[in-house]
Parts: C-alpha cells; structure tokens; sequence
C-alpha cells in the first residue's frame, strides 16, 4: 500500500466486509455478543452509579434542603414570635403609660387632698395656738395687773402708814389692807 | 502504529476499524473480545473512578454547609439530570428514571469524547447503540404496559388499515436511534482516521484537534445529549394518554 488509492482501496474493504485485520458493521454473532456485554455494562453502570453516585448525592442534598427548609421556617416563626412580643410590648407599654398617668392622677389627688389636709390642720393648730397665746398673754396681763395692784396698796400703805403715823400696830395695818381690797374688788382694777 | 512510507514524507497508517484480540465461544460461535469492549472498559472506568471519588466526597460532606469544590460540581451534575429528567417527563415521573438517564447520558458523553483519549469510541459500534436503543425500547414498553395496560397494544391497529405502519414505526424507534448515534459517532471516527491517515505526520500534531472539537466534542455532546431527550420524549408518550 504505497498509494493514496491503494490505502484507500484498503479502507473501502474494511468498511464493506470484515477481515482479521479489523472491522466495521456487521450483523453476525458478534453483533449479539456485543449488545448483551453493553447491555450488561449499562445495567451495571446504572446500579453502581445509582448506589455511589445519585442516590447519597440526592440524599446529601435532601438534608440541606430540609435544613435549610427547618431554619427558614424557624426564622419564620420566630420573626412572627417577635412581632407578637413587639406588639405585646407596645400594648404593655401603652398600658404602663395609661396605668402611670393614672397613678400619677390619683397621686396628684391625693397629693393635693393631702396638703388641703395638712393646710387645714396647720391652721387648725395655728389658730389654737394664736388662741392659746392670747389667752396666756390675757392671763399674763392679768397676773401683771395683779402684781402690780399689789404692788400699788403696798406703797399706798407703807405711804398711808408713815403719814398715819405710830398710832396704828402692824395688825391693824394688815386688817385696813385687807378690808380695803375687798371694799375694792378686781373689777376695779380690771376696768 | 505503523508508517507508511511515501516518498520522503511520512503519514500514518489509517485505522478507524474494530480490532479483535481474544476468541471465546458464544452460543457455540466464535467471537472475540473487541477493541470496543476493551474501550467500553475503560469508559466505565472513568465513570466509576468519578462516582467514586464523588461518594467520598459526599461522605465527607457536611449537610449543614454549602458544598465547595468538587462536591459542587457533582451537586451541579446531579442536579442538572434530576431538572432534565423533569423537564422532559414531568416531575411525577422524571424521578424514576432519573437515575438511568443520567447513567445513560454520563456513559454517552464519556464514549464520544473517548475519541480524545486515542480510544475507539465505543458509540460507533453498533454493537453498542442497538443494546442502548434496546434498553429505551423495553423502557418504552415497560411504561406503555403499566400506564395505558391493553391499549398499548391496541391502539397499534387503530384505525386497522394503519396498523402495519404502526408497527413498523415502533420497530423503527430503536433501530433509528441507534443508527443515528451509530452513524454520526462512526462518520467522525471515519472521517478522523482518514485525516489522520492522508496527512503526513508532522502535521497531526495541531490541526486535526480543529476537526476534534467538532467531531468528537460538539457532534459528540449533541448526540449524546439527543438521544438522552430521545429516550426522554419516547417514555414519556406513554404517560400522556394515560387519561
């Protein structure tokens, strides 16, 4: 085969029959053969890639698919968890504002109730002592006048006495003292 | 490989064929395993050094963690068969045969893109297409008997005038599908050989990979993918008329 049309001469024999060399059709035994051993294969192919290669790669998958599908919904719920804790929280807290205002109301009140009363018992109290005071300072004038009338017929006396001269004892003097106050009276004194 | 010598430049010498390399007896005939066989081996070897690998790292992977890396990409792999076998089947049924379709088109892909590897492609032998083409057909059947029971069968000679052509066209289904992913693997693989066997040497080194990314990748990913929806498409017919 040293020529272009020899070589391809040889590749036309190849193609239409067989030989020892090589071939490439026929439909003989071989042909049989051939079918069963790819059919073979390809059932063996298919349980293996099934067993090592599809089945746990779906698998694997699967799993991340569930888990991710399990945090998803988590997150879900808890987002929807924490919209409801928000909203009780708002709620709560308006609440706590109303509950405040009130308390803080009722406070007030009483706050206000509570320095009427106190007021009003410090002028209950001061008025007593106003009353007090003035009675103790009418009692003092009294006690003053008192003293001071005392005082008064003592030197009334001891002046009547040394005009009077040594004709009356110190018993009579005592006695004019005493008749004479009594002819008085505290109206006298107190008018 | 041998050269061929022509003149003063070398070429290489043209091999697109099935090799065979040790007899054995089948049903009493002789028959031997091929360069195919040996090609779909090492296919499935690759696919299963891949699953694997992805087991490993599926083992090692933490649900509760995004995925990185290689775990990723299986992820992504999976993923885009499960989406596929859904959209083509619905989701009520694409589960089910999820698993073999993504099989199915993971050994596809692996054998037209062999081609890069120096192998043969196990894909053009038809050997291989007609086995794949006849597992479709008896999944075709499967589901025809299970959802639509009897009338799968009768609704083959209704009207009866048509009923030849009806048969024909199921009997057609398989040896269609086969034949087109046969035939456009094998007219790469040809057409490859012939390149490689009609230029000299020194230039297979960097233009004929031009001609493999149409041949081997493009063309080799669309049928792959095509008769993937293919098997799609013809299963799912039978879940239509279910009602």
């Amino acid at each position: 085969m040293n020529t272009f049309y020899e070589l391809f001469s040889f590749n036309v024999t190849v193609m239409a029959a067989q030989t020892d060399e090589s071939w490439i059709f026929g439909l003989d035994w071989q042909f049989l053969a051939d079918a069963l051993i790819l059919a073979a294969a390809m059932l063996v192919l298919f349980a293996l890639l099934s067993f090592l290669l599809f089945n746990p790669a779906r698998a694997l998958m699967k799993a991340r698919q569930d888990k991710i599908d399990a945090d998803i919904k988590k997150a879900r719920e808890d987002k929807e968890e924490a919209v409801k804790l928000r909203e009780q929280y708002n709620s709560k807290m308006a609440l706590a504002d109303k509950e405040a205002d009130e308390l803080l109301s009722e406070a007030r009140k009483k706050a206000l109730k509570r320095e009427a009363e106190i007021t009003g018992e410090a002028k209950t109290e001061a008025d007593r002592i106003i009353k007090r005071a003035n009675k103790e300072a009418q009692l003092e004038v009294l006690r003053v006048q008192d003293d001071m009338k005392k005082e008064m017929i003592q030197v009334a006396s001891v002046m009547a006495g040394k005009f009077v001269g040594n004709s009356l004892t110190d018993e009579e003097q005592q006695a004019l003292v005493d008749q004479t106050l009594k002819e008085m009276g505290d109206d006298t004194w107190q008018a | 490989m041998e050269s061929l010598a022509l003149t003063s430049v070398t070429f290489c010498e043209v091999d697109f064929g099935i090799h065979n390399y040790k007899d054995f007896s089948f049903f009493g005939h002789q028959v031997y395993i091929t360069s195919t066989h040996i090609a779909i081996g090492i296919v499935m070897a690759i696919i299963l050094i891949f699953a694997i690998a992805a087991n490993i790292a599926i083992r090692r992977a933490d649900p509760e963690k995004a995925p990185t890396g290689f775990l990723n990409v299986v992820e992504f792999m999976v993923q885009a068969i499960d989406n596929m076998a859904e959209g083509g089947m619905g989701a009520e049924h694409g589960g089910r045969y999820a698993n073999y379709l993504g099989s199915l088109f993971m050994f596809l892909v692996v054998s037209n893109l062999s081609g890069l590897l120096g192998l043969r492609p196990p894909t053009a032998d038809y050997g291989t297409t007609f086995a794949l083409a006849i597992i479709t057909f008896v999944l075709i059947h499967y589901a025809g008997f299970k959802y639509q029971k009897l009338k799968h069968i009768t609704s083959l000679f209704d009207p009866i005038l048509l009923s030849p052509i009806n048969i024909i066209g199921e009997i057609a289904t398989p040896i269609s599908m086969s034949l087109r992913l046969f035939g456009n693997i094998l007219s790469g693989t040809v057409l490859m050989g012939l390149i490689y066997g009609l230029i000299p040497k020194i230039l297979t080194i960097a233009w004929p990979g031009v001609l493999h990314i149409y041949f081997d990748i493009f063309s080799g990913c669309i049928q792959a993918y095509v008769f993937v929806m293919l098997t799609m498409v013809f299963i799912s017919q039978n879940f239509e008329t279910e009602e």
